[in-house]
């Protein structure tokens, strides 16, 4: 992976974070470098608070999944889903590696979601044809100024007023 | 530790400028980093960690074998996302 010059404010979008979390995953080597290196460089990271809702939907779907190796699997007893125990203790854990992976940066400022965003979103939306959830990280990332973006997807790169850092297995550029 | 519930919902603690140093989750209102006009910076939370320690990297532990979409990952039937929109702290005036 190329090195690129950190910025010392960065918005990570929900990609970023769960390719980071969640290891094996097509970019998680690359977005796990990247996280490193903002926290050797003391970057200020921002998130916005909806990464909380996918991320607590990824652990969702991915107790379902057989991509999950067995030892997790038994571990968790996630093949008894349908227990209210098995759910809180599963989720819980995830809960704890967010937790875990926020530690590693110095500075890190968690974004509201207000109605002021969602309307510039749809506005995004309208713009470059993102998903809503896609254009609501573009628009928190706008209203607090933040001009760094960090994601996994090239469908950000539609995106003007922002610099995005495409942080993919094999790649690492700037726009 | 003084601790109090803001306005706007948000758990706000304040610590003194030495814990701050320590490796603590501080949730605070930082308002001189975030311009913006609104009240909605009342929800803006800042974690401070201990800047003056070695960065580890981070390992994660739940690790897939083979990997799995995002989209298939972070699918979702926007039922959580309306309940965000909806939340009465984002109508209050």
């Amino acid at each position: 992976m190329r090195q690129i010059t950190i910025a010392r404010d960065v918005y990570l979008d929900t990609s970023v974070i769960v390719n980071a979390i969640i290891g094996g995953m097509h970019h998680s080597e690359s977005c796990l470098q990247f996280c490193y290196q903002l926290a050797q460089a003391e970057s200020h990271v921002y998130f916005s608070r909806i990464v909380r809702l996918e991320f607590s939907q990824a652990l969702r779907n991915l107790a379902s999944r057989a991509q999950l190796p067995e030892d997790l699997r038994s571990t968790y007893g996630l093949d008894d889903w349908y227990n209210y125990m098995v759910r809180e203790r599963w989720l819980q854990f995830g809960v704890s590696q967010f937790a875990d992976f926020l530690r590693h940066f110095p500075d890190v400022t968690e974004l509201p979601f207000s109605r002021a965003i969602w309307e510039h979103s749809v506005k995004v939306m309208a713009f470059t044809n993102l998903q809503s959830h896609d254009a609501i990280h573009i628009a928190t990332a706008r209203r607090y100024r933040i001009s760094h973006f960090a994601a996994c997807d090239s469908d950000f790169q539609r995106v003007d007023g922002l610099k995005i850092l495409l942080i993919r297995d094999g790649s690492l550029f700037r726009q | 530790m003084a601790e109090k519930t803001p306005k706007h919902g948000i758990k706000r603690r304040t610590l003194s400028r030495t814990r701050r140093a320590g490796r603590f989750n501080v949730a605070s209102v930082n308002r001189s980093r975030i311009r913006s006009d609104s009240h909605e910076d009342a929800a803006v939370i800042v974690y401070r960690h201990d800047t003056h320690r070695r960065v580890e990297p981070f390992r994660p532990a739940i690790r897939v074998t083979k990997p799995i979409s995002l989209e298939e990952l972070l699918g979702n039937d926007n039922d959580e996302l309306r309940a965000v929109i909806d939340a009465p702290d984002h109508h209050s005036s």
